[in-house]
């Protein structure tokens, strides 16, 4: 007889009676055994800028194959991506992508490194855990963009193949979290500095909301636990909000919000920090923290690479935070 | 006349018929539905995913 099964990968610890799915509507207790109902089937696949990721510390310049499947185990009223991250499995056409022709495609494209993103991979996390696997064996980086909402024991069997992640840090409000996001806050910070711990380059993305966490005394809350917590060599995105899913009555994120909270995150002490979605002066150079020397600007997804080499300044030889020239650098 | 449009209707009509049997015919290619679950899995695959338990009872 079926027997009911738990799934312990992310907080929500799922009791699933037999037939039924996990709130991330891809995992399903068949028969009394949890499958994933996504494993090699991506429903979006792309060669993305790096910096789309966003990653601005992280081999700059290069290319990156990205795939997402259906599902994630968060349910934001402002998600960017909700067409994929929403659907089910079986709504979506998928691509028939083992591991094995993951690497062979990125490889073909002439990309350094495989993006698990647009969705949140903690929900397809055999097809990544596999797919990292082979690519580390290949020569190739893997880059998790994920909300971080996954348990500690799974993290840790895959942080050692994550080469660089991007964290979407939503709030440090539980409440935000509980009442927009569907999660809870611990867990993220968790992750971070998990990530963290086990070598992995991390950079952080708060997506500023009006009328929701855009109030400085948020977006200051969330620079001052990533400084304490992660150091002021960690770079920090703050991204423009627009109009999407559920949250189509609010206006996109004024550019002076998105400013001013960057702003105030490099008077508190972190050295990189930038806008992100948007168009602003200064928003997405990379200064040297020591002389001010420029060393990357951008202008969308145009990087023009000018101050440092081989991971310091040009102009005063400082070192500068990131991995600039692949792993060996770490 | 309207013999002429009938036919044109019934061989669009057929075409159409056809079009959704083949399209059908490949969504349900490696998948369909689930006979333990009565689920419609489509076109996804299933793997035995890690991290999970069996409860008692």
């Amino acid at each position: 007889m079926s027997s009911s099964v738990q799934c312990v990968l992310c907080p929500h610890a799922c009791v699933l009676e037999p037939g039924q799915r996990g709130r991330c509507g891809v995992r399903l207790n068949s028969g009394g055994e949890l499958v994933s109902l996504v494993y090699g089937r991506p429903v979006a696949v792309h060669v993305d800028p790096v910096e789309k990721k966003p990653l601005l510390h992280f081999m700059p310049g290069s290319d990156v194959f990205s795939l997402a499947t259906a599902g994630c185990n968060l349910r934001c009223d402002f998600c960017q991506n909700w067409e994929i991250s929403q659907a089910l499995p079986e709504d979506v056409p998928p691509y028939d992508l083992p591991p094995e022709k993951v690497i062979e495609h990125a490889e073909e494209y002439g990309c350094s490194s495989i993006a698990y993103t647009y969705t949140e991979p903690v929900v397809f996390y055999e097809y990544t855990l596999d797919c990292a696997r082979l690519a580390r064996e290949a020569g190739l980086s893997n880059i998790l963009v994920t909300a971080g909402y996954i348990n500690q024991g799974p993290l840790a069997e895959l942080a050692p193949y994550i080469d660089a992640a991007n964290v979407d840090l939503k709030s440090m409000s539980d409440r935000y979290y509980r009442e927009v996001c569907g999660g809870t806050l611990q867990p993220v910070l968790n992750t971070i500095m998990a990530l963290r711990d086990s070598g992995t380059w991390v950079e952080i993305t708060n997506l500023v909301v009006p009328t929701l966490n855009d109030d400085p005394e948020d977006t200051g809350a969330l620079a001052s636990w990533v400084l304490e917590n992660m150091g002021r060599d960690t770079p920090l995105h703050y991204s423009r909000f627009f109009p999407m899913y559920r949250l189509t009555d609010l206006a996109p994120t004024p550019l002076d919000t998105l400013q001013q909270a960057r702003t105030e995150a490099m008077d508190m002490g972190l050295n990189y920090v930038y806008v992100g979605n948007a168009v602003t002066p200064g928003g997405m150079t990379t200064r040297c923290p020591e002389c001010g020397s420029v060393l990357i600007e951008r202008e969308g997804y145009e990087v023009d690479i000018r101050g440092i080499s081989h991971g310091a300044c040009d102009n005063c030889s400082a070192s500068i935070a990131g991995v600039w020239d692949g792993t060996e650098d770490r | 006349m309207n013999r002429k449009m009938d036919r044109r209707g019934f061989l669009a009509s057929a075409l159409l018929t056809l079009l959704a049997a083949a399209a059908s015919a490949v969504r349900a290619e490696g998948g369909g539905r689930d006979p333990g679950t009565g689920i419609d899995v489509g076109r996804t695959s299933r793997k035995r995913a890690a991290y999970w338990k069996e409860l008692a009872g």
